[in-house]
């Protein structure tokens, strides 16, 4: 019975996946770094992303996140995720979910480009998702079994303050991010930064799938800044994480291996991703209920 | 005079200055495509004239603006028509200024995400589909 829902769901899900007209533009290859762009008014882009690691003393893990992206505005971009992931030799769990929103704070094209972003998230311990890095997360956090880890409570509001550059046809794009548990321990401090670049600057003239500027690449850095009580990078963790993406027809394939630079970071993780955007949703939606 | 009239005062000319610089804003904007600035006019469009560049903005369009504009640039909804006067009237380099900039209040996202030589091929094709003028 669960079965026949659970296909039944899948077959609407991809007959909606397909149908629908989509559109993706210049859409970045970064997992963890936000830049100015926002999502298209009306538009729906629905993202799954992975990220799986070996830890040293710990068993392999698989993290997935499911992202919802909406334009409400052309200024503002509101997110929903849902986090879960599953460990060898353990468990697979949902982890929890977050809510996001970001702000442009500025209506034009400036030098450098300002948006705010204020996310509260309901997540558990055992969330091996990594799309931020602050404080002192470490690798030594994912070693606690998931049914141990499962039971710590983490209600957070994180904030960011996005700037970006749009250069010679590279994005640069740095994010200084505060997180605050609601439960009273100190504010949390971390960073991401990023450059990019399509392969090609000029469309060509042809449909074409291997045509370069369908590819994107660049490089992420990103990690902990410690916390309000001890503002340092000892004793956190430091990425660096190559990038690339792949437009093909409606879907956008990223993939970014990424390497620990300290004792606290894992070695090396893998993450990856696909990602939709149904174009013209909020009309479909007006349409199917008028 | 009293401390009363006179903030009274006061608050009247801050909203009379402040409609009169409105209507100017309004008299100023209204004289270009979509209030973009002179020097936005002076931009030369790089592809003008270029057959290779209007196929690669034509796909550019599909891929990005057909979605609100419509495949045949006839506007959909709260989305304009590109064939138009006004469109074929707009200085190039003040089209390449409003496709960077948007109107994110009114719909119109930014493209600045775009390289901005794929807003120019854009552009280069709104040129070529408004150059027969024939609406």
């Amino acid at each position: 019975m669960a079965a026949a829902v659970f296909l039944k769901t899948l077959f609407l899900f991809c007959l909606l996946w397909f149908a629908l007209p989509a559109a993706l533009a210049g859409e970045r290859p970064y997992f963890i770094t936000y830049d100015q762009t926002m999502e298209e008014p009306g538009n729906l882009d629905i993202e799954l992303e992975g990220l799986t690691a070996s830890p040293q003393d710990g068993d392999q893990f698989l993290s997935g996140v499911t992202e919802f992206e909406y334009g409400a505005k052309g200024w503002w971009t509101t997110e929903f995720y849902l986090d879960g992931q599953t460990t060898a030799n353990q468990s697979t769990i949902f982890t929890g979910y977050r809510w996001e929103n970001r702000f442009r704070l500025l209506m034009h094209e400036h030098i450098i480009n300002p948006v705010f972003y204020v996310e509260y998230e309901d997540i558990n311990g055992a969330d091996k998702s990594l799309i931020e890095v602050v404080g002192f997360d470490s690798q030594y956090d994912g070693l606690v079994p998931n049914q141990e880890a499962s039971r710590e409570r983490q209600r957070e509001i994180e904030t960011k303050l996005i700037l970006s550059s749009n250069v010679y046809g590279w994005n640069v794009a740095e994010n200084f991010i505060a997180e605050k548990n609601v439960t009273g321990n100190p504010w949390e401090f971390g960073y991401a930064a990023a450059v990019s670049r399509p392969l090609s600057l000029l469309a060509s003239p042809d449909e074409c799938t291997l045509c370069r500027e369908n590819f994107q690449a660049g490089v992420e850095f990103y990690g902990g800044l410690g916390t309000a009580n001890k503002f340092t990078v000892h004793g956190t963790s430091q990425y660096v994480a190559p990038v690339l993406s792949w437009q093909v027809g409606n879907a956008v394939f990223k993939v970014s291996p990424t390497f620990g630079l300290t004792d606290a970071s894992y070695r090396a993780m893998l993450r990856f991703g696909v990602q939709y955007e149904i174009s013209g949703f909020r009309r479909k939606l007006e349409k199917l209920f008028r | 005079m009293t401390a009363r009239p006179r903030a009274l005062l006061c608050t009247a000319l801050v909203v009379v200055a402040a409609i009169l610089c409105m209507t100017f804003d309004v008299a100023a904007q209204s004289s270009s495509f979509h209030s973009a600035p002179p020097s936005a006019a002076q931009m030369k469009n790089p592809y003008a004239g270029d057959a290779q560049a209007a196929a690669g903005g034509k796909k550019l369009y599909a891929q990005n603006c057909a979605q609100c504009h419509g495949n045949n640039l006839q506007g959909m909804g709260p989305a304009p028509t590109l064939l138009s006067p006004k469109v074929k009237n707009a200085k190039p380099g003040e089209t390449f200024w409003f496709i960077t900039n948007g109107d994110l209040n009114n719909g119109m996202p930014s493209w600045s995400q775009l390289p901005k030589q794929q807003r120019w091929q854009i552009v280069t094709f709104l040129e070529s589909k408004n150059a027969a003028g024939d609406y």
